[in-house]
């Protein structure tokens, strides 16, 4: 199991810093976060130590926003960043280490699940060679990270129902307390497993003490929050206005999206229609599973039906839920979102090794032997294209400005003759700023983020911008021509993306 | 009432009722574009001594005005209902009226022989009578549609009499039924697939059930003369291939090229495509609910999902009964699944139209639901059995009056 936890941390950790190739917007909010917090103990609003963070646009003094996420990230990265510098990689990392982690909590977990020890080594390996859990562990996104939190409520609970210490079940309880600052998907997902936990103890015929318990760590976990809201009393209402919530049936549409949450061809081919979220070469999980995981569902329903097995399926199928519950913005195939059905998946899989290997017949074990010989070979093909072609397809969606080349063209030119201010066009998104201001920290150049303005190229007035300063817009704007022009400004470069693509006009006001 | 006189009278029944349901205010909306082609086609074939746009004389396939190759059924029957029904265009829907009313009183056949129960037929018959995607398509005059189903319930009614007779077989009994599944690729262009995929079920389904090679071999005999005319006639006109079986089967670059058809077929994007086109197919949106129809009527009726997971429940349970009624529900159940592949071999993603052999096999699976809930003999399963049914036709009259009785959609 050792071979196999380095084996992870060697695969996940490879060119950490260079694929994905661009940090995006949402790495870089938690990348400058971590840093605020790491450098200052404030996060980048000035408020000390926050429960939730306020997402607003850094270049806005008190700007309103009704964006808050979860705070777990953003303190695993300023623990990272307390001793590491700030790098793409660096802040890639949190979720790379709690990858590792899930690789042992999936053995952990396998070994109480199945007799045979080797069938938990396969959990572990399969989750590590699962395309989507490599995916995400390498971006800097808090989608990951109810994963552990699942399986870790899961280890706890299988060895409380096998040894009946109460503290177990408080650990669990507190597990999923916890989870509830990790992502707000959780805030669905983890009371569930919570009212599932008191389930299985009702059916497990456990004394009353554990629920007491199990309840008691989660109200534990969520004492900072009790503490918190009162002086935040905006926070729900934001959360529910910022994520679009539908609060009407729409019966059909969200049947509609929780059938395709399990559709073969994202599950097993594409991954999801996002080139940011998946690399459409690959699915979630690899095409092995496509055998595995019907066999083991089969498995578990016809023959080993049990507490701790039930518990995979309620897992697996309530991955999609708190999509289909909320309806947000674009919720077809957010592999992101769905990512709780990786490790029940990989389980129920390993399940499925497991009937297809106690048939006694040579064709299931010839079946297993083929299937589990193509795991890794898919793999390595799904990670050559990974970290070859994918990143080349993908650059636009991380970063269609390709912001880290606009830096370097902006610090050549301040370097050779000094800029005034460097405008950034007001349509590129707050995402964008965050970027900028990431990679002018890189470079070490607070400076030139002192001397970063906003412009609105609609109402773009020469007289309103310092001779000699930098503007900076998409190139795709169809009004960059308007902004050429002996009194206006020249184009000082047009910075390419890393397939040779135009993505951004540096122009130096005449 | 029993025996053949009962079966005739609710066969009458069924057909009269299917007719009046079917034909009803069928002008009440114009032609569609696809409606227009065939009619157009029919009307050539009426007004030219039955030739064609070519010149040739009674076609077997038959070239519409704008270039596509038609399938004979829908336009001679069309051709022929503008004869009797001259006055008005839309009347050519009868046929389709008809076709659907015909293939009712076979289901109802067939039903009596699975089922052993005129009520169970009876309930098979007027579930499939009140399918919405039936409905809609038994009141109009597509390409694809209801036109091969009558075939494939023919296939099934002699498929489950020969397998019923287990000591003494009667071969004839498979070879009629895998001719007329045979004859369905003369009736839409998606039967040509369809009929590809059944006759593999029939062959699986032979095998797993002990059927003699003396019988394929009857039946392969049988197939081969209902598919010659087709063969003979193609020879004859190379040039309808393309666009007969060349788009609906296998194009002739690829029938050139075999290696070129698997790489194109294996290819990963077009799986992906595939795999997603047959996956949504089967979603619940489809086929049970969707708000986008009145009543919310997807391809069934939505109570219809309790007895048809029951069904497929019991179906896959194997529970104790004929070598014919267990071939049935099986192929019900497998074909159920299989007709996805219909669709999503033209990745045209909820094709029902290609598909709507599902209906038959929907109801079938739903009878033998209700037969399991009618069974338990508690109360609660009887009463679910007769909301199921309330909701159902409450259903199917809040669609039927919005969906097809209402003129021309805004």
């Amino acid at each position: 199991m050792a071979g196999i936890v380095v084996f992870t941390s060697m695969l996940y950790l490879k060119d950490l810093g260079r694929a994905p190739v661009y940090l995006g917007w949402d790495e870089a909010r938690t990348a400058m976060q971590g840093y605020s917090l790491a450098t200052t103990g404030r996060d980048m609003t000035g408020h000390p130590a926050p429960l939730f963070f306020h997402i607003t646009d850094p270049l806005l003094p008190n700007h309103e926003s009704v964006t808050w996420w979860q705070p777990l990230l953003f303190y695993l990265t300023a623990a990272v960043l307390r001793v590491a510098p700030l790098a793409m990689w660096s802040v890639r990392l949190p979720n790379v280490a709690l990858a590792v982690l899930n690789v042992w909590l999936a053995y952990a977990v396998a070994r109480r699940l199945f007799a045979n020890s080797w069938y938990a080594v396969l959990a572990a390996l399969m989750l590590a060679l699962t395309p989507a859990h490599f995916f995400f562990a390498r971006l800097a996104q808090d989608y990951f990270l109810p994963q552990t939190f699942a399986l870790l409520w899961l280890w706890c609970l299988l060895r409380y129902l096998q040894s009946d210490n109460a503290w177990l079940a408080a650990a669990a309880g507190f597990i999923l307390g916890a989870g509830l600052y990790t992502h707000i998907s959780s805030w669905i997902v983890m009371p569930f497993y919570l009212a599932v936990t008191n389930v299985v103890f009702w059916f497990s015929g456990k004394p009353r003490r554990a629920n007491v318990a199990l309840c008691l760590g989660f109200g534990a976990a969520l004492l900072p929050m009790a503490a918190w809201l009162p002086y935040h009393p905006s926070l729900l209402q934001d959360m529910f206005t910022n994520y679009n919530v539908a609060t009407t049936l729409k019966l059909s549409e969200r049947l509609n999206l929780y059938w395709e949450y399990f559709n073969p061809s994202y599950l097993f081919f594409s991954g999801g229609a996002d080139l940011m979220w998946a690399t459409r070469f690959a699915g979630v999980f690899l095409l092995a599973i496509a055998v595995l995981l019907p066999c083991g569902i089969w498995a578990i329903r016809q023959r080993q039906f049990s507490i701790p097995h039930a518990l995979l399926f309620v897992g697996f199928f309530f991955a999609p839920v708190p999509i289909v519950a909320t309806l947000p913005d674009a919720p077809e195939y957010a592999t992101a979102r769905d990512l709780l059905v990786i490790p029940f998946g990989v389980l129920i899989s390993v399940a499925g090794v497991q009937f297809l290997l106690s048939n006694r017949r040579p064709l299931g074990r010839v079946l297993v032997a083929l299937l589990l010989v193509s795991i890794p070979v898919e793999f390595a093909s799904f990670a050559r294209d990974y970290f070859g072609g994918y990143q080349l397809r993908s650059a636009f969606r991380h970063d269609f400005l390709n912001v880290r080349g606009v830096v370097e063209s902006v610090i050549a030119t301040d370097t050779a003759t000094p800029v005034p201010a460097v405008y950034l066009s007001d349509d590129l998104s707050a995402g964008k700023v965050v970027q900028w201001q990431f990679h002018l920290t890189t470079h070490k150049r607070p400076d030139l983020w002192d001397r970063t303005r906003y412009f609105s190229i609609a109402e773009f007035k020469p007289t309103d911008i310092p001779s000699g300063s930098l503007l900076v817009l998409n190139i795709k704007d169809r009004r960059l021509t308007d902004l050429v022009g002996p009194d206006r400004c020249s184009v000082v470069q047009i910075v390419d993306d890393v397939t040779g693509t135009p993505a951004a006009a540096v122009l130096r006001r005449n | 009432m029993n025996g053949a006189g009962g079966v005739i009278l609710t066969s009458v029944l069924l057909f009269a009722f299917a007719l009046a349901l079917y034909a009803t205010r069928l002008e009440t909306r114009d032609l569609t574009r696809e409606e227009m082609e065939i009619a157009s086609a029919a009307s050539a074939l009426a007004a030219n001594d039955l030739r064609d746009a070519d010149g040739r004389f009674m076609p077997l396939f038959v070239r519409s005005a704008s270039g596509n190759g038609l399938p004979p059924l829908p336009v001679y029957a069309a051709a022929v209902s503008q004869r009797v029904w001259w006055m008005s265009p839309t009347r050519i829907r009868w046929v389709a009226a008809l076709t659907g009313a015909v293939n009712l009183v076979l289901l109802y056949i067939l039903a009596r022989r699975v089922f052993d129960s005129a009520a169970l037929a009876a309930v098979a018959s007027i579930l499939l009578l009140l399918t919405p995607a039936y409905v809609t398509y038994s009141r109009s005059v597509t390409q694809d549609g209801v036109w091969q189903l009558p075939f494939v319930t023919a296939w099934l009614i002699g498929f489950a009499a020969f397998a019923e007779r287990s000591t003494a077989p009667r071969h004839w009994q498979l070879a009629a039924a895998v001719a007329a599944l045979g004859a369905a690729i003369y009736s839409a262009p998606s039967a040509a697939i369809m009929v590809v995929i059944l006759l593999a079920l029939t062959a699986w389904i032979g095998w797993r059930f002990g059927i003699r090679r003396n019988a394929f071999l009857w039946a392969g005999v049988a197939l081969f003369l209902t598919l010659s005319p087709a063969f003979v006639w193609l020879l004859r006109h190379p040039a309808m291939y393309a666009d007969t079986f060349g788009s609906w089967l296998v194009h002739p670059a690829h029938i050139r090229n075999p290696i070129d058809w698997l790489t194109t077929l294996t290819n990963w994007e077009s799986l992906t495509v595939i795999v997603d086109v047959f996956w949504d197919f089967f979603s619940p949106s489809h086929l049970f609910v969707n708000d986008q129809s009145p009543g919310m009527a997807g391809v069934f009726l939505l109570p219809m999902i309790v007895p048809m997971i029951v069904g497929a429940r019991e179906t896959l349970r194997a529970k104790p009964g004929g070598a014919g009624r267990r071939v049935v529900l099986v192929i019900a159940l497998y074909g159920f699944v299989l007709a996805g592949l219909i669709g999503a071999t033209f990745k045209e993603p909820r094709a029902i139209q290609r598909a709507l052999v599902v209906a038959i096999f929907g109801a079938l699976l739903a009878t033998r639901g209700f037969e399991s809930l009618s069974d338990s003999k508690t109360f609660g399963a009887r009463l679910m059995v007769t909301v199921l049914f309330a909701a159902a036709l409450v259903q199917f009259f809040a669609w039927y009056s919005h969906a097809m009785l209402a003129a021309n959609p805004t």
